[in-house]
């Protein structure tokens, strides 16, 4: 009796602490919930307070129309003498603007960090044009044309000695950190949200980092262009000085696209104390601020949470045309087949669309309706890269241009790239972007023609004697019979099939191909060492055509150097040389014309095709736009067409 | 039971250095190597390489040391030459891959070079001679101490010698048409350097010794484990450890949760069976699990989301994520809410697997202790079969399946690679899939060595909880 009453006691005593803790919770939930609605209030009016300034500011650059964002740049566009011209358009059509909208993305993994001259990969390039402005950026309608970002003026007598006016008033973002801490006073400069202003001694400063050799990360790719720079100085806060040790087109755009830091933030530790001079370069590598972004751009950075999300917003005091929404959200899904799904249900505003969901999402789709809903679009565009095969020019097989014809005529690269690639992509002759004057469209690619190679072949002294069905040949007092190894990038399926295709055409014309596939590790290293008879690649390219590191016989002799076919040929000597010299755009594209008739006439490499992509996307934004040249997607260039969030 | 207790515990440090060797020189030696680019599927970019920069980089992750056995005190003098002329000689002589050997040998070599070089210098050959002081500035180079962790400032005043010291001898070296007076003064300036002290070229068997063993990346590796230090990411430059705890929390949410539900089904399911034992409702069951066990995650996982999240038919969960990412601040209760929203399907998932094998522990404990004679006791003094059986099977019958939890404990932490990249959970099982691709040997051992502790700590406690929970079993 006396224990069941015990025990009625505690469940009471169990149950009303149970009861006092749910209304607990509640009381707690209730005032996080006000809690959250007051700071939001306080958000939006700080944000009505900060708004006066900047959307006034937009509205009038719209107006006065894109080539006068400042008095300052429209006298130095009407000087002659700037290299640097007018853009024939702006970026943001200001009626576009959509407050309050966010543009969501995904990405399939992280960048490797966000400090663009240490961080590599084609995402940080491409990230470091929303978070960042450069000394000049190519024009959206004419990339051949340079127009001003960070330099107004470009003037130089003898392309060896540089002066660059810089754009006044322009400050960097601030630093995404936690001011309330106070532990970063130190940062505060003397601009709008004190912001610390940009100035020439940040370009120095950047400079400085880049032929530091302890430095490491993307910096060691600059550092190749900016070897030949003998001198740098800060005139005055907006003036800079520099100058080449020798000539070269490409200089331009070494200087013109180097992405800048600022001195105030990397050249100190945390706690604002300004590292060694002696290790400084090794500090720069894992700086503190490494992990997040800064920069001049139209986007500053919010967040990044690795593996999970990147966060951008727009800059109200951004010098150039505002981007037209306010946040970017870039989710990581690292599971390509996620991607249509997170589209379809509304998680993502654009994909791109990998091949093998080209073929199951738009090729196998009988009704057209892409995902099942009419509500998705479509756009591709074509990338700036080639796919080839390259041919080992040291081995005797190989080295007969006659040989290495036969070898493109035998690969039927039409039906690969209908059957296999799902025609993502054109066929291409030569090593430019078709995009690009540089593409002589007059230089059609080989046919596929069997008979041809044979008869190649056969004037080649390839031969089948001993009619065992494989050609043969004399090398050196030897008897050797035609077979090579091609070595395939093994981490993707589709060059197995392209390979085994290609092996049984072969077969028919005497040849024997052993396709291999390796990780991309171990073919860098086969081919870094020249052990191989032939090995599929892709090169991605730029607008402006440089020649030197892939195709200069001077190349062909260093180790670990782009040109690992051993390509040597005067007449392509002399063209690399000319076109690093030559100014003249029409020259350049004569200059390049005749390099591309001379590679499809020795074809070093069998010429393949260059990549297209797709693109799905939701009606609710404008259609979307790419720029001609890389990264291609610009998310400065998107806008919504409804107003409001959903 | 305490001397166990020790002796077991004693026994994870060797083990613990075995597995640490073992996993160190298999990711060491698989192909591909630390901040070479990832390059291949969308092509890569033309660049050069640059070799006094990644010579660096090699130097600040140890890469330029062997593995765990280092004999490059052995070199001789023949040796060295043959490299330096492998790396001199002119376009074509020498087999590319030889001159790439000769190149990354002369590079790592460091110290033990120096002897060699400096008899090179003295060579008659002017054009060997220029070849050894280039190579002299590169072997001589003095390491940077480590000044993020000790005592920093006495580091620092270090290094600032040290780069000084570097950059003077970096100046010894002379182009082709060099005229002879300054050839000769520089070669005086590596002969004067060489002698100001003679005690670091030279080395006593005991020094050799300790070089073989200690001058490795292994070696290295280990001293900074000592002292807790992970070392840094190569790809992202942040201490792995920080980066490792912060994708606990993911898997440790998802791992707790899949566990505790996948036994709370299992237990109740193996019960049932070994009640029903023999009868079709066990059959059923036991097909049933099997057929779950057998169905592999990633395609349960992709069913799961093709059906419930896009809205054809269903479209009641996200389609992955831990929780949302888009949305505004939540209240706390909120946000518990939307995460265990996002989980449903990725523990459902996770749970089908591991039904299976619980479940049929469960069985078997039950079938085990069910003819014992205390139940036959039991139900002969007229007990009902359900307090026969929850009463009196269940308490000994489980105690393989609590044992078992011990074994989990990895799991637990580790994660599931597969689960976290289909349903976009960016735990540890995801951040070790990404950091073997990128070759980021730090991140990788820190993962591999963190869950190599745990199963480890994992077979102990379990082991020990067989004692514990049954007196019968005596370890002593």
């Amino acid at each position: 009796m006396r224990q069941s009453g015990q025990s009625t006691l505690l469940f009471i005593s169990l149950g009303l602490l149970t009861t006092i803790n749910v209304i607990n919770s509640w009381q707690i939930d209730h005032l996080e919930r006000l809690a959250i609605e007051d700071s939001a209030r306080l958000a939006a009016i700080e944000a009505q307070l900060r708004a006066g300034v900047p959307v006034s500011g937009a509205a009038t650059t719209t107006a006065a129309g894109p080539a006068a964002r400042s008095a300052q740049e429209a006298e130095a566009l009407a000087d002659p003498k700037n290299l640097l011209r007018a853009p024939t358009r702006p970026r943001v059509r200001a009626a576009q603007v959509s407050p309050g909208r966010t543009l969501r993305m995904q990405i399939g993994q992280d960048p490797q960090g966000l400090n663009p001259l240490i961080a590599k990969g084609a995402d940080v390039n491409e990230y470091s044009t929303y978070f960042n402005a450069f000394m000049a950026t190519r024009d959206i309608g004419e990339p051949e044309r340079w127009v001003p970002d960070l330099a107004v003026k470009v003037t130089t007598d003898d392309d060896l000695r540089y002066r660059i006016e810089l754009r006044k008033g322009v400050h960097w973002h601030r630093p995404a950190v936690d001011w309330a801490s106070g532990r970063y006073d130190w940062a505060k400069g003397p601009g709008p949200d004190d912001r610390q202003p940009f100035t020439a001694h940040d370009v120095v400063f950047t400079l400085d980092a880049i032929r530091n050799t302890q430095t490491a990360g993307r910096v060691s790719d600059l550092r190749t262009y900016f070897e030949p720079v003998v001198a740098y100085r800060a005139v005055d806060d907006h003036t800079l000085e520099i100058q080449f040790k020798e000539k070269a087109y490409t200089n331009r755009s070494a200087l013109f696209e180097m992405p800048i830091i600022p001195r105030f933030l990397f050249s100190v530790d945390e706690d604002g104390k300004p590292f060694d001079a002696a290790t400084w370069g090794l500090k720069l590598n894992e700086h503190w601020y490494n992990q997040k972004a800064i920069g001049t751009g139209p986007l500053q950075f919010v967040s990044w949470e690795p593996g999970v999300k990147m966060e951008f917003a727009r800059d109200p005091h951004y010098f150039g045309e505002p981007v037209a929404y306010d946040r970017l959200l870039m989710s990581v899904v690292k599971d390509q087949n996620a991607w249509p799904r997170k589209l379809k249900a509304g998680e993502l505003d654009f994909i791109y669309l990998q091949p093998e969901q080209f073929k199951t999402e738009i090729l196998d789709d009988k009704d057209g309706v892409l995902l099942d809903n009419p509500a998705i679009k479509r756009a591709d565009f074509s990338l700036f890269n080639y796919f080839y095969v390259g041919w080992n020019a040291d081995r005797p097989k190989f080295a007969d241009k006659r040989v290495r014809k036969a070898m493109t005529l035998s690969f039927n690269r039409a039906g690969v790239l209908e059957k296999v690639l799902y025609n993502q992509g054109a066929l291409t002759s030569g090593p430019f972007p078709q995009q690009t004057p540089c593409y002589d469209k007059s230089v059609q690619p080989l046919p596929f023609d069997l008979e041809a190679a044979k008869a190649l072949l056969t004037e080649a002294g390839w031969t089948d004697t001993d009619g065992d069905g494989v050609r043969d040949k004399v090398i050196d007092g030897q008897r050797v019979p035609f077979t090579f190894t091609l070595i395939t990038f093994g981490s993707s399926s589709e060059y197995e099939t392209i390979a085994s295709t290609w092996r049984e055409d072969l077969l028919q014309i005497g040849v024997q191909m052993q396709p291999l596939p390796l990780e991309w590790s171990a073919m860098l290293k086969k081919m870094d060492e020249r052990d191989f008879d032939a090995f599929t690649g892709a090169w991605v390219t730029t607008w402006e055509a440089d020649l030197m590191q892939l195709w200069h016989s001077a190349e062909a002799d260093k180790p670990k150097s782009g040109n690992r076919i051993g390509f040597r040929n005067a007449e392509a000597d002399r063209i690399a040389e000319a076109l690093r010299l030559e100014f003249d755009e029409a020259k350049r594209v004569e200059l390049c014309h005749a390099f591309h008739r001379l590679v499809a006439e020795e074809q070093p490499y069998t010429f393949f095709y260059q990549r297209e992509r797709t693109v799905l996307y939701w009606e609710h934004l404008n259609a979307l736009e790419f720029l001609q040249i890389p990264p291609h997607r610009d998310v400065r260039l998107f806008s919504f067409n409804q107003p409001a969030s959903p | 039971m305490l001397q166990y207790t020790i002796r077991r515990v004693l026994l994870i440090f060797p083990t613990f250095f075995l597995i640490s060797l073992l996993i160190f020189v298999v990711l060491n030696v698989a192909p591909g190597r630390p901040g070479a680019g990832a390059g291949g599927g969308g092509g890569e970019q033309a660049g050069q390489a640059e070799q006094e920069s990644y010579r660096i980089f090699k130097e600040q992750f140890n890469l330029d040391k062997p593995i765990a056995l280092n004999l490059r005190h052995l070199t001789d003098l023949a040796e060295v030459a043959a490299w330096v002329d492998a790396v001199r000689a002119a376009p074509g002589a020498v087999p590319p891959a030889a001159r790439i050997d000769a190149q990354e040998r002369l590079e790592d070599y460091g110290l033990v070079l120096v002897p060699h070089l400096l008899v090179l210098l003295e060579d008659a050959d002017p054009e060997r001679q220029r070849a050894a002081a280039a190579w002299l500035a590169v072997a001589g180079q003095q390491r940077f101490q480590n000044d993020r962790r000790g005592d920093v400032v006495a580091a620092r005043e270090a290094n600032r010698a040290i780069a000084a010291a570097n950059q003077e001898i970096k100046g010894w070296t002379w182009t082709a048409a060099a005229p002879a007076a300054e050839v000769e003064q520089k070669r005086a300036a590596w002969r004067a350097w060489a002698a100001a002290a003679p005690d670091r070229l030279e080395w006593t068997p005991a020094e050799r010794v300790e070089m073989s063993l200690l001058d490795t990346r292994f070696a290295k590796y280990w001293q900074n484990l000592l002292l807790l230090d992970f070392g840094v990411s190569n790809i992202d430059r942040r201490p792995v450890l920080d980066t490792l705890l912060s994708k606990m929390k993911y898997s440790l949410s998802l791992g707790t949760l899949a566990v505790v539900i996948a036994y709370i089904v299992a237990v109740p399911l193996g019960i049932f069976s070994a009640v029903k034992q023999g009868t079709t409702a066990d059959l059923v069951t036991t097909i049933g699990v099997f057929v779950l066990y057998s169905l592999p995650s990633f395609f349960v996982g992709t069913v799961l989301l093709r059906i419930f999240t896009e809205g054809d038919p269903l479209a009641l969960f996200p389609t992955g994520d831990f929780e949302t990412l888009s949305a505004g601040p939540m209240t706390t209760a909120e946000r518990l809410g939307d995460i265990a929203w996002h989980l449903v399907l990725p523990v459902v998932t996770y749970t089908t697997g591991a039904l299976a094998t619980l479940s049929r522990y469960a069985r078997t404990g039950v079938i085990d202790v069910i003819r014992a004679d205390y139940i036959r006791t039991a139900r002969a003094k007229g007990l009902s079969e359900p307090v026969v059986i929850l009463k009196h099977a269940l308490r000994n019958g489980m105690i393989p399946i609590l044992t078992l939890l011990g074994s989990l404990l990895p799991t637990l932490v580790a994660g599931s690679t597969v689960i976290e990249v289909i349903f976009n959970i960016p735990g540890m099982g995801q951040h070790l899939y990404n950091a073997i691709n990128l070759r980021d040997y730090n991140a990788v051992m820190a993962v591999l060595l963190a869950s190599s502790v745990l199963s480890l700590l994992g077979i102990l406690l379990s082991d020990l909880s067989y004692a514990l929970v049954d007196p019968r079993i005596s370890l002593d």
